[in-house]
């Protein structure tokens, strides 16, 4: 028994059954718009990519889902079903409760950083809170860097998403991303001022 | 001439083009434009082209209003691009509105181009509310409408599609915009060679995949494989942030708009997103999908409809002027 319940940008996410758990199931589709051996080869590294930082993560206590399977040829992973819900809705119907995860968005970004290892993809949908636990999901785009500039990236997608998507809340929220992060690690102020610079460096900025 | 609608006049002055069009509520009536054009294997040098721009303002203004029946004197509000754009082109647009607001005493209204590219793009799908994929030779953005401002999802982090297509043109000995003719070069294209593909997050960077590009130009490999490889490449990067925003948003309509929305490449890839999302796709016709007066009219319009005027003294230009900066009064 499957359903279908997310067409996501890149996989299609099921709610299945796996050894008689309840899993998600995420399949990355062919997609339309890539060259054949371009299609192949980003959906075959992306399923890597994701079924290892989960996993590797993990070691650093931040909360993932369970991986129980992972085919890179087909694009597949099963991993543990969270059944949460996502801070995108979080924060439009509960804004105090969605403050506290917002810091610890930021905290838990800052421990990926300080070990060199970038989401790559950290909008509010990728942030699962269930039991006020905070789950972060999706590491397809993740990669390993040491670069100041590629965590000042991280931090500005971040900031761009909750410009765009929760302006009404942006100056709040955003602030308690940088407390959080500037809580855990050292390095915080060198890369916001980085964020700055990329900001700079955009279309028609104005500063 | 006591006709019950409104009218307004719009002048498009950011970069190669200058344009003037009249526009009813309903209704492009004139949309007339002389593009200028530098020599083969350059790039748009900016007084060269505000020199153009002030030689010929005055034909296309006649053009204009000859060519929409209307008498200056029955239009209700004079519209300009304020910006973003080149300074010195975008003063000349500006002049020439001033100068017509003041003599026939009309409000003045300040048009950011950008918006004019989404608006008008609406203007012909209305959309109640749309993903925006606006590409051209200033921007490559996707938007959405949220709480009284269209908000960037995502964007270039440096070189836009048309500046990406206009600099691997200029290595070509081709004109800009080059878009047009990279897009024929690709067609005859044949082998695929592998390219840079920088997509952050939402955010797409071209820069890198110019530079190689080039090389490969400079090292002799076919023209046609790698203007054919850059489209492939850059499109994919494109379609792949606008699904994101797809996915992210759950919206149901994408309208594709700017210059280089008139590349069937690339139509062709955003529209096969809309079968997996279930949306559906709207484009700029061909002969809007340029910088033009109309763009300008018609926002210059839903300006005046809600008493969004600038006085003359304070009507200045902006070389830099974000989307995300320009107060939406027409839509709630």
């Amino acid at each position: 028994m499957e359903r279908l319940i997310k067409i996501g940008a890149e996989a299609n996410i099921y709610l299945s059954t796996w050894h008689g758990l309840k899993v998600i199931k995420k399949v990355r589709r062919t997609k339309p718009y890539w060259r054949e051996e371009l299609d192949l080869k980003i959906r075959r590294s992306r399923t890597i990519r994701e079924t290892y930082y989960i996993n590797l993560v993990k070691k650093f206590g931040i909360l993932t889902p369970v991986i129980y399977f992972s085919d890179p040829f087909k694009g597949e992973i099963v991993m543990e079903y969270i059944k949460g819900e996502r801070v995108k809705d979080v924060v439009e119907k509960d804004i105090t409760k969605s403050y506290d995860l917002f810091y610890d968005i930021g905290r838990k970004l800052a421990i990926m950083h300080a070990h060199n290892i970038i989401h790559g993809d950290p909008t509010t949908s990728n942030f699962i809170t269930k039991e006020d636990k905070l789950y972060i999901i999706d590491f397809g785009l993740t990669f390993y860097s040491q670069r100041i500039e590629d965590k000042a990236v991280d931090l500005h997608l971040l900031k761009q998403v909750i410009k765009s998507a929760h302006p009404k809340y942006f100056e709040e929220t955003f602030r308690k991303v940088i407390d959080g992060y500037s809580n855990v690690y050292p390095l915080a102020n060198k890369i916001l001022e980085n964020v700055k610079e990329i900001e700079r460096r955009g279309r028609y900025a104005t500063f | 001439m006591n006709e019950n609608r409104l009218l307004c006049l719009g002048i498009e002055s950011t970069a190669h083009t200058f344009s003037v069009a009249i526009l009813s509520e309903n209704k492009i009536l004139s949309n007339e434009k002389e593009v200028y054009v530098p020599p083969p294997g350059e790039g748009i040098h900016p007084y060269e082209a505000a020199q153009h721009h002030l030689k010929k303002a005055k034909k296309v203004l006649q053009d204009a209003l000859i060519k929409s029946k209307i008498s200056i004197k029955d239009v209700n509000v004079i519209a300009f691009s304020a910006g973003p754009g080149l300074g010195p082109c975008l003063r000349v647009g500006a002049v020439v509105a001033r100068t017509l607001a003041n003599y026939y005493n009309k409000p003045l209204t300040a048009v950011n181009h950008a918006i004019g590219h989404i608006e008008l793009a609406n203007f012909f799908a209305k959309a109640k509310d749309p993903v925006v994929v606006l590409v051209s030779g200033g921007h490559t953005l996707v938007s959405t409408y949220l709480f009284k401002k269209w908000r960037i999802f995502g964007e270039t982090l440096d070189i836009t599609l048309g500046q990406l297509f206009d600099q691997l043109g200029r290595e070509l000995g081709f004109n800009s915009p080059a878009g047009k003719y990279i897009e024929e070069l690709a067609i005859k294209g044949k082998k695929y060679l592998e390219m840079p593909y920088s997509v952050k997050g939402n955010n797409v960077s071209f820069s890198g995949l110019l530079t190689y590009a080039k090389n490969l130009i400079k090292k002799g490999y076919s023209k046609e494989d790698v203007c054919y490889s850059v489209q492939e490449t850059a499109f994919a990067m494109l379609t792949e942030v606008t699904e994101r925003l797809l996915a992210f948003s759950e919206k149901k309509e994408i309208i594709l708009t700017g210059g280089v929305a008139a590349n069937l490449r690339l139509q062709e890839m955003i529209r096969s997103l809309c079968k997996v999302h279930n949306t559906k796709f709207y484009v700029i016709p061909k002969e809007f999908s340029g910088d033009c007066g109309a763009q300008i009219a018609l926002v210059g319009l839903l300006q005046y409809k809600t008493n969004n005027l600038v006085d003359i003294k304070d009507s200045v230009i902006r070389q830099s002027w974000r989307i995300d900066e320009v107060d939406v009064t027409w839509r709630d």
